[in-house]
């Protein structure tokens, strides 16, 4: 295959795909510059990196663990690095005490959220936990394909995403609480 | 003694209480095997804080689901357009991201993929295309922003559909982009769709007339709303006018089928 030719594959086999990664990649950032910056470095490594492309892999999994080492390489390397990962379980005091952790005031508690306050929550989360959520929750991949671009076994794709869903809920609901906290105070 | 047996088996069970709250987002996303969901069903049945957790799991996973992507930019649509792709002088060099150790056999991968949507179907990406667009139902877009290339391919339909085409070709070497069912290729001439040289098919479906554009990929993927769709469905489609138009991603190319209004063949029956 000519240079050419390469680089036309390449670009027919990304293009159809970079609004979906720049999507992914500002769920990761609230600065729309620096999403674009991270998909073209994406775009630019998987260049580079292009014969190593198997065909065992899909082209969008293969393009998500690239921007996943990207963001690493960006962000995450300093700020998060030390950060440590919660143990929640289901006994965690706020899933057992508060009025809204049942099933169906849960849901009610959801509902009421909005999409940028739950995209708050996420962030938020350590970033292990974070990413799993993310490309399981957000962008529907299954626990393969998520294992395959965080590098770790599908047993730890679970647990990363029972605990990361246990945080995200016991937020939602201190969030819930803080909320209906300032209302009453507001009446006052 | 009693007592002491009564402790041991809380003990268990607190232990094996423990150690299941990892399995539930996975029993709640279907991604356990038998034994696992047989071990959690029946845990399940006695405890109700790991039954509530297990709900929970479940809203928030639907409720994330929900959130809708944001659209790519225009201002980073430019800057990808704009990358000049320099070859690599390290090609075979792995001094980048190591993909090659990472990468799953195919078996497995098929194996563990079979039951996910879409995404999952194969491995390359022409073959998602393609997969996605035989399998996924795409919506038609009532015309509303304008794209050049569809406005041309439509222009030049409406110009040259009048014309008399020959009821059968005489010449077997012309070949449309795309085949489908009883369709018959009877003429082909060069033109210009969005600035860009293209090659026109005229195609019998039965009683209509059907043209079939091949345009490079450049032209094809141009377009925000195309590109969005091609990548959600494996296809877009347009009505306007009563003209139906489909836009495909061919191996190096694109192809644009314009046709009368419900005149165009279902996906699945076209060959490309």
């Amino acid at each position: 295959m000519t240079g050419l030719d390469r680089q036309k594959r390449f670009q027919q086999l990304t293009h159809p795909w970079v609004g979906r990664l720049y999507g992914v990649a500002l769920r990761q950032t609230s600065d729309s510059h620096i999403a674009e910056d991270w998909v073209q470095e994406t775009l630019l490594r998987a260049w580079r990196d292009f014969s190593q492309l198997s065909e065992e892999v899909t082209i969008y999994a293969w393009l998500l663990k690239v921007l996943d080492h990207v963001v690493a390489d960006d962000v995450r390397r300093e700020k998060r690095r030390h950060q440590l990962a919660p143990i929640v379980t289901v006994e965690d005091k706020y899933l057992i005490e508060h009025p809204c952790s049942a099933p169906g005031p849960f849901d009610e508690t959801l509902k009421a959220q909005t999409n940028d306050q739950l995209m708050d929550a996420i962030q938020n989360l350590p970033d292990e936990f974070r990413r799993a959520v993310l490309l399981r929750d957000l962008e529907g991949l299954s626990y393969l394909e998520v294992a395959y671009i965080l590098d770790i076994p599908k047993g730890t794709v679970m647990s990363r995403l029972s605990r990361g869903r246990r945080i995200l809920a016991a937020e939602l609901l201190k969030l819930e609480t803080r909320e209906k906290s300032s209302n009453i105070e507001s009446l006052k | 003694m009693m007592s002491n047996q009564s402790d041991n088996k809380q003990d268990k069970w607190t232990e094996l209480h423990e150690s299941l709250q990892d399995l539930l987002a996975g029993y709640a996303d279907n991604e356990l095997d038998e034994q696992d969901t047989l071990i959690i069903e029946a845990h399940l049945s006695g405890c109700d804080s790991c039954r509530n957790d297990l709900a929970r799991q479940k809203l928030l996973s639907e409720r994330l689901e929900v959130i809708p992507a944001q659209k790519i930019t225009s201002s980073l649509q430019q800057r990808i357009d704009n990358i000049r792709l320099e070859e690599s002088s390290d090609i075979g060099d792995h001094k980048g991201i190591s993909l090659d150790k990472t990468f799953i056999s195919f078996k497995t991968w098929l194996k563990d993929m079979s039951a996910q949507p879409i995404f999952a179907a194969s491995g390359w990406a022409f073959a998602i295309v393609l997969a996605v667009v035989i399998s996924l139902p795409s919506v038609w877009q009532i015309q509303g922003n304008r794209i050049p290339m569809i406005d041309d391919a439509v222009a030049e339909y409406h110009k040259m559909n009048s014309m008399v085409f020959p009821a059968v070709n005489k010449n077997t070497d012309i070949k449309a982009p795309v085949n489908f069912p009883e369709g018959r290729t009877l003429a082909t001439w060069a033109t210009n769709i969005a600035g860009e040289p293209a090659q026109a098919f005229a195609v019998r479906s039965g009683r209509n007339i059907i043209f079939q554009y091949k345009i490079n990929e450049t032209v094809l993927f141009r377009n925000p709303e195309v590109r969005q769709a091609i990548a959600d469905f494996g296809n877009y489609k347009q009505r306007s006018n009563k003209v139906d138009v489909l836009a495909l991603p061919l191996t190096d190319s694109g192809v644009l089928v314009v046709g009368p209004a419900e005149s165009l063949p279902e996906i699945k029956k076209i060959e490309f």
